[in-house]
């Protein structure tokens, strides 16, 4: 099975490889699911909706979670979600935000565009492995995607 | 009286023709036998001088008694019924001329007079048919009846001559009546007198009164009558007053004085002011008969338009004492009033002021000023005092203009309204107005450079701390995870080298709840509030329940009233004051926490009481300062932030924080914020 034709678990958005790393490192405890791992949000659309490097891949296979970081270059986190909500194909994929800001502003916006969660990163490494893994067991695991077919 | 006349002279008549008859029956043989005369040739006068000289001549006939046959009885009776009419005709116009001598006053004498004439001679012609039977005094007879004849006649034709006039005298009853009438209009008159609201007196050429009115001597306080009184008895102190006694005089010789405004004093010192006018009265055409005075007390007239005088005076006085120009317009919206101020302003006189129309004062937006001055006329006036017309410029005499501002205000006199324009000359105003906006304009222009480079600054701290927020926090958190990591890989550690992994991990994680702490504090210090009224008691428990940390069992809730906040902002409070007061009791076995407040006027005051290690109160000044702490990191770990968070917070509610505490037995934190 070539990469991307694989069916993904869980896509991780994330500008900072050494977040996604130890995001990958927490996640990888408990499951066995495949993980993407892209650096920005453009990289996170072309994926998606197969275009540039992506292109050819299936995609209807959609990940069962998406999580996302906010602050990326290009296109960031709450552009990309909007983006996501926006187009019929993306729009039912639960999106987690897992980010330093604890800005107001942004948590605002992250729910006004429809975010599933909102978590910020803890520093300790311990407490970001517990909210890692917590949600996205919560979203792989208990949550019923609707059958869009 | 007619009715007398007649019957008298019937009498007369009857007695004439009695004695003719008596003359008669005298028997004709007794007549010769006793009919001589001394002479025995008739002889009569030869003149009238003659006939008078011979007046009582008796010669030439006999006396009745010898003139015919008469018996006794005949003669007697003759004598004594002539001698009782002589006597009774003899009677009545002595009685008449009784009754005139007490009757002066009655009318018609004349015809008494000569009526009694008449009557008297009547008797006489029967006395002498009496003379006649002894004394044959026949001349005289004779004359006497011609003399009574004549004047018989004479009152025959006076009588007939009298007559249209002696049908017109009054029958007693009419008589009555016209006595009732005049009676009547005494009457009337005397009420007339009696209630005529003027004082009047009329008054003989004595000054003696003859009539007062009612209203005479209710103003001269008299009660007594004072008909018949002199004057100057009635008022004594007239006769210290030459002027009095000198228009009575006057009017008494026919003039008529009189006085509008006349002043006295009385005799408690006010002043009585009457009207007054003293007049001749006349008996007839020319005879003057007394004079009649009549006064009215104009006092209450007087001093109301005194009043009204010095009102108008006062007003005049303040027109002009005005620093500001009053122009007074009447309806035709003339100037009916200025003051000296406004004749400064417009550079005119009053006689080029007053009577002039508006437009000659005023330029542009004199429409205005009309229709607005119209509206305090008409049906239904402006009662409101003041309207301001602005944007209205005056102009003096040479045609100077200059810019005015004009209140104007109503005045209500009676039966007419007025206006009152105060004029003010704004050409200071305008000026300093002008000068004033370009300041201001300098000044917004430059606050809005100003604005635009705080609101720069800000957005650069904004991103900036956002930049801390997520720049500063990725770092320490791949530090502590890859020593985490490190930790986890490398199974077999000596403790040392476990401990200072830990290390690593524990500072990444207190360098991280230091950036939390600094970015909350800026983040207040640029928040805006958003108050409201807070539950706080809802809040604090809220507070308490998701926090895992704070033991819910030791911590005593009691009544804590709303307050007025930023619920936001209010948190951060609570919360750090309900973690300090957990973190420092926590060595306490007992630990207890207490949280409770009170009304206080519109404040409420929250106390957060706990049983802790407490500290000394020498140190209190330094509570509030960033980073100042009282206790070492390792005693109990904080950033020091917190209170200074918690004072930042409270003084932007325009509250108060106060902390009192003693070493080893406690902390009390006592809130004060608003209820509204």
């Amino acid at each position: 099975m070539k990469e991307a034709e694989r069916p993904v678990e869980v896509l991780l958005i994330e500008d900072n490889p050494d977040d996604a790393t130890l995001a990958i490192r927490a996640l990888k405890e408990f499951m066995t699911n495949e993980i993407v791992w892209l650096k920005d949000g453009e990289e996170a659309m072309n994926f998606l909706f197969g275009k540039e490097k992506y292109k050819g891949r299936d995609i209807s296979v959609k990940p069962k979670v998406i999580l996302l970081d906010l602050k990326m270059p290009k296109v960031d986190g709450t552009e990309l979600l909007q983006i996501l909500r926006m187009d019929n194909l993306t729009k039912n994929i639960p999106v987690v935000v897992m980010t330093s800001s604890k800005e107001d502003a942004d948590l605002k916006k992250c729910y006004d565009y429809g975010v599933n969660s909102y978590v910020v990163k803890p520093i300790d490494f311990g407490q970001f492995i517990k909210a890692a893994r917590q949600i996205s067991m919560y979203w792989l695991l208990v949550n019923e995607p609707p059958n869009l077919d | 009286m007619k009715k007398l006349i007649l019957l008298s002279l019937l009498i007369h008549a009857l007695n004439v023709s009695q004695a003719e008859d008596t003359k008669l029956i005298i028997p004709a043989s007794q007549q010769i036998a006793q009919c001589e005369v001394k002479q025995a040739t008739v002889s009569g006068p030869n003149s009238l001088g003659g006939y008078f000289t011979s007046l009582f001549e008796t010669d030439n006939w006999p006396a009745r008694w010898n003139c015919g046959n008469w018996s006794e009885t005949d003669g007697w009776i003759t004598i004594i019924s002539d001698s009782l009419i002589f006597t009774a005709y003899l009677s009545i116009p002595l009685l008449l001329l009784f009754f005139l001598s007490k009757r002066k006053e009655i009318q018609y004498k004349r015809f008494l007079v000569l009526f009694s004439l008449f009557i008297l001679l009547c008797g006489f012609t029967h006395l002498t048919e009496v003379i006649i039977f002894w004394d044959p005094v026949y001349r005289f007879a004779g004359f006497l009846k011609l003399l009574t004849g004549i004047v018989s006649w004479v009152t025959v034709i006076a009588l007939a001559q009298a007559a249209p006039f002696a049908l017109t005298f009054y029958r007693k009853e009419s008589y009555d009546k016209v006595e009732e009438e005049k009676s009547n209009l005494e009457n009337q008159l005397d009420l007339f007198i009696k209630y005529t609201p003027g004082a009047m007196a009329m008054f003989d050429t004595e000054m003696c009164y003859i009539k007062a009115s009612g209203q005479w001597y209710k103003d001269y306080g008299l009660e007594d009558d004072i008909t018949g009184k002199s004057h100057y008895e009635v008022f004594p102190s007239l006769l210290e007053m030459p002027e009095w006694l000198d228009y009575h005089q006057r009017s008494m010789n026919g003039e008529i004085i009189k006085e509008e405004e006349y002043a006295y004093y009385n005799p408690d010192g006010s002043k009585t002011y009457i009207k007054y006018e003293i007049r001749p009265w006349y008996k007839d055409n020319k005879t003057i008969g007394g004079i009649i005075i009549s006064t009215e007390n104009v006092t209450d007239l007087v001093l109301s338009r005194k009043k009204i005088e010095s009102s108008e005076k006062r007003f005049r006085e303040l027109l002009e004492s005005t620093p500001e120009a009053m122009l007074i317009l009447d309806e035709s919206l003339t100037i009916e009033i200025n003051n000296r101020e406004a004749t400064n302003l417009f550079k005119r006189s009053k006689k080029e002021l007053i009577g002039k129309p508006l437009e000659s004062l005023f330029s542009k937006n004199i429409d205005k000023l009309e229709k607005q001055l119209k509206k305090f006329f008409g049906k239904k006036p402006l009662t409101k005092t003041t309207y301001v017309v602005e944007d209205i410029y005056g102009q003096t005499k040479s045609g100077e203009t200059f810019p005015v501002e004009i209140v104007l205000g109503p005045i209500h006199t009676e039966g007419k309204t007025l206006v009152a324009a105060s004029i003010s000359d704004i050409s200071e105003k305008k000026k300093l107005e002008k000068e004033r906006l370009e300041i201001n304009k300098m000044l917004e222009e430059q606050v809005g450079v100003r604005t635009f480079e705080l609101r720069k600054v800000n957005q650069e701290l904004e991103s900036f701390t956002y930049s801390v927020s997520h720049d500063l926090r990725a770092p320490l958190r791949a530090i502590s995870g890859f020593a985490s990591a490190l930790e986890d890989e490398l199974k077999a550690l000596e403790p040392e080298t476990k401990l200072y992994l830990e290390r690593i991990i524990y500072n990444a994680s207190k360098m991280g709840t230091l950036i939390d702490d600094l970015l909350t504090f800026s983040r207040l210090t640029r928040k805006q509030n958003e108050l409201e009224v807070v539950n706080t008691k809802e809040l604090i428990e809220e507070i308490i329940r998701n926090n895992d940390d704070f033991p819910d069992e030791k911590i005593e809730i009691g009544k804590i009233p709303d307050v007025y906040g930023d619920k936001s902002m209010l948190e951060v409070v609570f919360g750090n004051l309900i973690s300090n007061a957990v973190k420092y009791s926590s060595k306490n076995a007992e630990q207890h926490i207490s949280i409770s407040g009170e009304l206080s006027g519109s404040n409420a005051i929250i106390t957060i009481v706990d049983n802790g290690i407490g500290f000394d109160m020498k140190y209190a000044s330094k509570l509030f300062g960033v980073f100042q702490r009282l206790h070492t990191e390792a005693e109990f770990p904080g950033t020091g932030i917190g209170l200074a968070l918690c004072k930042k917070i409270i003084d932007r509610h325009q509250g108060k924080i106060l902390i009192e505490s003693e070493i080893n037995k406690g902390t009390k934190v006592t809130l004060t914020l608003k209820t509204e």
